[in-house]
Parts: C-alpha cells; structure tokens; sequence
C-alpha cells in the first residue's frame, strides 16, 4: 500500500454533518452514483484532512512522512477501510477506468466492488456467455443492452423473421424486414462492438435435446453460461419448463424475462439451480395465490386472445433482466442478484413496483432438498 | 358501425373478461378500468359467448344456437339484440376495427400491437382512433439526446410519434457505448442531432424532423424556437437538469404546454422525472420551493479531485427504464389529457429495486404558477 | 450515545464507521427522504463542469433564484 496514489473516487462526496466538537466529528461519505452512505465518526482531525486533499498526487508513504509515524497505524487502517467500502481508489485504476470505453458501468461498479478487484469482475462480466431464447421484443432489448453493458459474447435462439408489426416495441429497423431476427440483432450488436461474438441458431426450441445440446456445446468451452428465457406466446410454457430442466441438470442461472399483462409489466425472476427458488417451486406458490376469491366462479378460457404491448413497458422489463445478468456475471457477493425468490410488477398507471416472494419450496418435485 | 349485421361477425373485445357465475348470470370486467357489468341472460347466449372469436358471422351463430333449442325469444331476433347490446357497451368490436381508423395504412400496420394495447385500455375503438391521431399529429421537442434522451426519442417513435424538434450541440463519442440508444462504432464523431434523424427515419420514413443543434442556454428565445410544438421534453442535464427545467418549465407555463422534466441523471441514476401540466401539476418552481426546505446543512467538501465529469457512474438498463417510465407517463398523458396527474418523484434504489412514489404539492402561492388556479 | 465498539475503534484508529445496529444512524440509503431533504446532493456533488454554456452563477441570476438553491 505504501507505493499507492489514492484519491477520493470523484463520484463519493465527504460532507461534515457535525463538526462542532473537533475531538468527536460526525461526516458521511455519499456514493452519489448509488445514492449509498456510508456515516462515520472521527476522533482526529488528521484524518479527516487527509480525506479533504486525497486527490491522487501523493503516495501513501508521503502522507505518513508529511503527517508523523506515529499516526502510520491509523492511516493504514483508515485506508484499508476506504479501500472495503469503496470510497477511494488509486490514481492508476482512475486512469485505466477513464480510458475504457465503458468507463460508465466500471465506475458504476466501483460503488460495490473495490478498486483493487473492479477490472477483475469486470473481467467476470466480460466473459459470461449468455444464450437467449426468443428474439422476440424483450429479447431484442436485452441483447443490445447486454453488449452496451460489457458483455459480448452470445448465443441468440429463434426462428422467425423480422416484420412490420414487430417494430412497435422489438429494437428492429425497417432495414431488418425479411431478415430473420437473429441475424438482425446480431448485425446490431456487431456495429456496437466489432469483436463481439454471436452464435446465431436459427430454431425454435420444442425439444429438451435441443436446448441440452446447445448447452452442451457452450461448455466444452470452458466459459460461465447464463440463459434468459424470452420466450413468448404462444410458446411461453412449454419452452419454459423445457429451459427450466435443461438449466437445471447443468446448473446454469437463468431468468425468467418477464412479459407483460396490460398495465403491468412483469419483472421476471432469477433462478439459481439448488440454490434459490426454481421455476416448479415458483408455480407452486403462483398456483397457491392465484386460485379464485369465490369457487363458483368461472372465467371464460379465451385461446385466441392477443393482448397487446407498447414499447416503453418492453423498455421496463429488459432494464431489470440487464442488472440481474450484470449482477451474476460479476461472481461477487456485492452483488448478488436482487430477484432471486420473488417476482415483481411495475404498474405504470401508479409508478409502482410490487414484489410477490416466491421461496424456495422443500415440496417442490425438481428441487425439493437436493443441493 | 356495423352497416349489415346479419355478416358482421362477432367479437369478444381482448381487454374484457368474462366471468360465468351461474348458468345465467355473467359479469364483464374491462381489464383496464376495472369497470363491471353485470347480466342475468338465457344459458344459451352464455354459451354462444365462447363463439364469439370473430370466425363466425351472426347468421352462421343464430342457426347454431336455432340447432340446439328452439327457444321462443331466439325466434324474436333475441340473439341478435344480445349481441348488439354488448357491441353497444365495446364488449364486441368489429373485426375490422382499424380498417376504421383514418390513419395511413402502413403507419397502421406498425402500430397494430399498439392501437391493440389502447383498445384494451380505452372504452372504444373511436378513442383509439382519437388518441392515435392526436399522436399522430403531435410536434415533440426534445431538449438533450443523451443517455435518457436517445432511449426516450426511439420508444416515442416505436410510440408513433412523428413530428420532431431535435436539440442538441453535441457528437457523439466512443465513451458513448454504454449509454446512448443510437450508438455504432461508425456514428463516433457525428453530431447526435444526424444520428437521431436517421434512427427516426429507419423507422418512420415519413417523419418530420427539424434540427437545432446548439446547447440550451440562458439566451435561447424559446418563444420562436417553442412557436409550433405541441410537447417538451426535457433530458437536458447541462449545466444541470435543475437550470434547464426551470427554464423550460417557465415557458411551458406562460404558453400552457406541458412538459416532461426525465430523472436519470449523474448522482440521480434511479429518479423518475416528472409531467408539469401548467395550472394542474406542480411546476419547476414549485418542485424547487418544495426541495429547498431541510438542504441547509447537507454541504459536502469541495472535491479534492477538480476535473470529475467523467467519472460518474451510470448503467444503460437505468437509463432504458427511466427513459421507459417517462415514455409511458407521455402516452398516458395522450391517452388522456384530464387524468389526474399529481405532482410526484419516483426513486429507485438499485440494491433491491425499492422504488418510492412520494407527492409533491403545488405551490399555493407560487409566482410563477399560481396565477393559472385563478383562472379557473 | 455511543455504543462501547464505536468507542473502542475510535480510540484504537481514530475513526468508526456508524451502522444502523448501533443506532447512532437512521439508514444507509438515501431514497424519498433523499427527494424530500437531500436532493441538494444532486446539485452539490453534480458532475457538470461549471465553465460549460454557462456557469451556474449566470444560470442563477438568470433564474432569479439564490445561490445553491436549485434542486432536482
């Protein structure tokens, strides 16, 4: 440490709460890019001068010599704390930061992931592979929002072909009629990022073999798989559980990606095989809460129905799969994804989030007790 | 309007449920509106109610149910008139309900899911038509195309909005990859104005869009650059989005438009933004007077580090969603104008997605504002 | 009232953090309270560079409002 340049990382603010009493002095430290504080107390002034000209031009042992040995104690530590909690960081990782282009999601990391550790998750984040099934309108948005992110190695799942209606919400272009979805995001992605790699595979999953052998392949390579399951109607429930066994028997993390039900956009769940509540525990529960207030009452099955959707709740949902895959990319307990075990709805008429919890069920007949 | 009934064929509207309580009591709940209707009828048209898909015509249905019984009130055209009554109430549509709808026809096409979605959420197809159409017409200025602007200009588009004014000074930059809905490796360098142009046009070739690219400053004559727009956004976040909404909100007020103020921006990731309806909602002055109150003592240090700006933190899924909230509350705000909008802040706090929804209340005694409750 | 941890560290290294179990602090995070008492940290620990289209002295005589009043 001693060799280190810290600065005050740019976005954390240090503000004096109470002051008066120089022997007991009340400051937060505010990590503006998360809204997080972190309150402390100090019973010397040293430090908190320290803080106030931490701006990167001297090393650590500078500060010790200019402020006295006798403090070395207690500079180390008070720096092994603002190291863990994310509130400084040398003036290398600053300049190797702001010379990547997606300075903005490091420095968003930064908030929960050490400067010592943040190209190393960034690292993580960068190697996932995720498969996603169904480039429907949600599976549009997630994947050019997932390159956009950091990631950029993909396999796109889907058979059908760009067309007029699907330009309402879907993130296609007139230029893409015709071409078959996959192959019209994949050109997206590559104009973000030269170098991404996408596996277009041009199929419609009804099959577990399918979906097994996919996965199959992906693993001889070595790389962390996660799948986000887009599928959607007509499809949705017989793809789902095929995915759902598929991720569960090679333990790959997957997420539900929502859908939607009028003014309700549904935020999906993130499942971690034998860890968290998987897809049969959560329609045990589903099943549970949803029977009819009165049993008398029966509503009209209507097949054909097309309910339709608007772009900005497409917008909605894909945002909260996007920070679910960064959040299980990164391996870090910081950040370990928020929507294991429940599920949530964003109602647009009040601006409102609700969650239903959906535990992890000992009845359930995929994962009951198994580990 | 159905001109011969006896071809027309029948269909359940998709925003309707139906729920069968006994052999002759159903309820119909419009999904949007919660709204209930509640009828004793005869077995049989209940049963005819599962039929009703559209594929069958009123003459093919009427013999159906002659097949099965006899009853005397089938004889009478009874069926017939069921079926009128629930078209009455928008609980049958016409299948050919967007033919109806005097809107360009490819535009149409594009917007099928959409005009769907406002059929389910309205009362009629006639409300579709009007809201579509006042969409269709609408002029929008967008002040900022940057992480919340681009994303919200692309779902206005997807939206159906067509008629633009495009504000801002900047190009676009490698740093831009994670931020910005219209980013290529080949658009580095070109002005975010041409860039956003050519995204509208790859959508809606027909759109109409007019370009201003200089920076929002204090000098800007609003009055002539604002003339002919109908709706502001406001995603201007230099040299602060406070400044720039105060500006734009003080137009908005003397010329009563409204104006979408959008959160999502640097130390405020999570924030929602806000609709200023003049005389209805709060306005910026008022959001400003209501802040101020208890900031007195929250004073940070001056940041050792001088030169910042590139160091904040942002996600582009943050972006996407307050861009996405903004986008909704604009089409609620088309869908109907005389909704109640209230004055509020959302925050979303991204380690569990808390999201809070507080009020804000107009200021009573605003000077900017307050004149307009007199009016009424 | 401080608890008998926070008075040990701050003897031993000068400086304790404040936690919630302690008591010594309301929360961590700041979200409709932020709103409602500190958006003020949007304009204080703003990123915007003060010299670009104008400084925010010029927006404020401009607005008529006092100096650091301005919140989102």
């Amino acid at each position: 440490m001693k060799n280190k340049y810290f600065r005050l990382r740019p976005s954390v603010s240090f503000v004096p709460i109470d002051i008066n009493n120089e022997s007991l002095q009340r400051f937060d430290f505010f990590l503006s890019n998360t809204r997080r504080t972190v309150p402390v107390v100090f019973s010397q002034t040293i430090l908190t001068d320290i803080i106030s000209s931490l701006d990167g031009s001297k090393s650590v042992s500078s500060i010790i010599d200019s402020v006295g040995k006798n403090h070395e104690k207690s500079i180390y530590s008070f720096l092994e704390f603002l190291v863990y909690k994310c509130l400084i960081e040398d003036i290398e990782t600053g300049v190797a930061i702001a010379n990547n282009p997606y300075r903005r999601v490091l420095n968003f990391l930064g908030d929960y992931i050490s400067y010592n550790s943040i190209f190393k998750v960034w690292n993580n984040i960068n190697n996932i592979h995720v498969v996603i099934v169904g480039l429907g309108a949600v599976g549009s948005w997630i994947s050019i929002l997932l390159v956009q992110s950091g990631i950029y190695k993909l396999t796109l799942i889907d058979n059908d072909v760009v067309e007029e209606t699907n330009l309402n919400r879907s993130l296609f272009t007139y230029k893409d009629l015709g071409l078959k979805k996959i192959t019209a995001i994949s050109n997206r992605i590559k104009s973000i990022r030269v170098d991404a790699k996408v596996n277009e595979v041009a199929t419609t999953i009804s099959q577990l073999d399918q979906i097994l052998n996919i996965l199959d392949s992906l693993k001889e390579n070595n790389e962390s798989i996660l799948l986000i399951n887009c599928a959607d109607y007509p499809n949705v429930d017989i793809t789902s559980m095929l995915i759902h066994k598929a991720c569960m028997e090679n333990r790959i993390p997957y997420i539900i990606a929502g859908g939607y039900n009028l003014h309700l956009s549904l935020i999906g769940p993130t499942i971690l095989p034998y860890e968290t509540a998987c897809f049969e525990c959560m329609a045990l529960t589903l099943n549970e809460i949803n029977i009819p207030e009165l049993k008398n009452i029966r509503k009209l099955p209507r097949p054909q129905r097309n309910i339709g959707n608007l772009a900005p709740l497409t917008g909605i949902s894909s945002s909260f799969v996007v920070n679910e895959v960064i959040r299980i990319a990164s391996k870090e307990p910081q950040l370990r994804p928020a929507m294991i075990n429940r599920r949530g709805e964003y109602n647009f008429l009040t601006n409102n989030i609700s969650f239903v919890d959906l535990p992890r069920r000992f009845d359930c007949p995929c994962c009951g007790n198994k580990k | 309007m159905i001109e011969n009934w006896n071809k027309y064929k029948p269909r359940l509207r998709d925003g309707v449920d139906i729920y069968l309580e006994s052999e002759s009591d159903v309820t119909f709940v419009y999904l949007s509106s919660r709204k209930r209707i509640k009828i004793k009828c005869h077995p049989l048209l209940i049963k005819s109610l599962s039929w009703l898909t559209g594929d069958f015509s009123i003459e093919e249905l009427n013999s159906r149910l002659m097949n099965f019984s006899h009853e005397g009130f089938l004889a009478n055209n009874g069926f017939l008139e069921f079926i009128k009554y629930l078209y009455g109430k928008g609980i049958l549509i016409s299948e050919h309900w967007i033919d109806e709808i005097s809107l360009p026809h490819l535009y149409k096409k594009r917007l099928e899911r959409q005009l769907n979605f406002l059929l389910d959420i309205t009362d009629s197809s006639d409300e579709v038509s009007r809201v579509q159409s006042n969409i269709y017409q609408a002029k929008i200025a967008i002040f900022g195309l940057g992480s919340v602007g681009s994303w919200l200009c692309r779902e206005l588009v997807m939206m159906g909005f067509r008629n633009f004014l495009l504000i801002d000074y900047d190009v676009v930059s490698e740093f831009d990859i994670s931020r910005h809905e219209f980013f290529e490796q080949k658009t580095i360098g070109i002005k975010k104005t041409e860039v956003t142009q050519q995204m509208i046009l790859d959508i809606d070739r027909e759109a109409c869009i007019k370009i201003f690219d200089h920076a929002l400053t204090i000098d800007t004559d609003l009055e002539n650059l604002l003339l002919e727009i109908d709706f502001i956004v406001d995603t201007a976040d230099e040299p602060y989005i406070g400044y720039t909404g105060l500006k734009l909100s003080r137009y908005c007020v003397e010329y009563r438009k409204p104006l979408m103020i959008a959160g999502g921006f640097d130390a405020h990731l999570g924030s929602l933004g806000e609709l200023i309806i003049p005389g209805v909602t709060p306005c910026a002055d008022c959001y400003n007077t209501f802040f101020k109150e208890s900031l007195k003592d929250w004073k940070p240090i001056n940041h050792p580090v001088i030169e910042r700006r590139i160091s904040f933190g942002g996600l582009v899924s943050l972006s996407v969603l307050t861009a996405s909230t903004a986008a909704m509350t604009i089409i609620r705000y088309f869908i109907d104008p005389t909704t109640k909008f209230e004055g509020e802040r959302g925050e979303l706090l991204f380690d569990n997605y808390d999201l809070t929804v507080f009020s804000v209340p107009k200021n009573s005694t605003c000077y900017i504002c307050s004149h307009l409750d007199n009016e009424k | 009232m401080m608890s008998n941890n926070v008075q040990k560290k701050l003897e031993q290294y000068g400086f304790a953090e404040i936690t919630v179990e302690d008591g010594m602090t309301k929360g961590k995070a700041y979200t409709k309270q932020c709103s409602g008492s500190r958006s003020d940290c949007c304009t204080r620990t703003c990123s915007r560079d003060q010299n670009f289209v104008g400084n925010t002295d010029e927006w404020e005589e401009f607005l008529n409002v006092e100096a650091g009043q301005v919140q989102y």
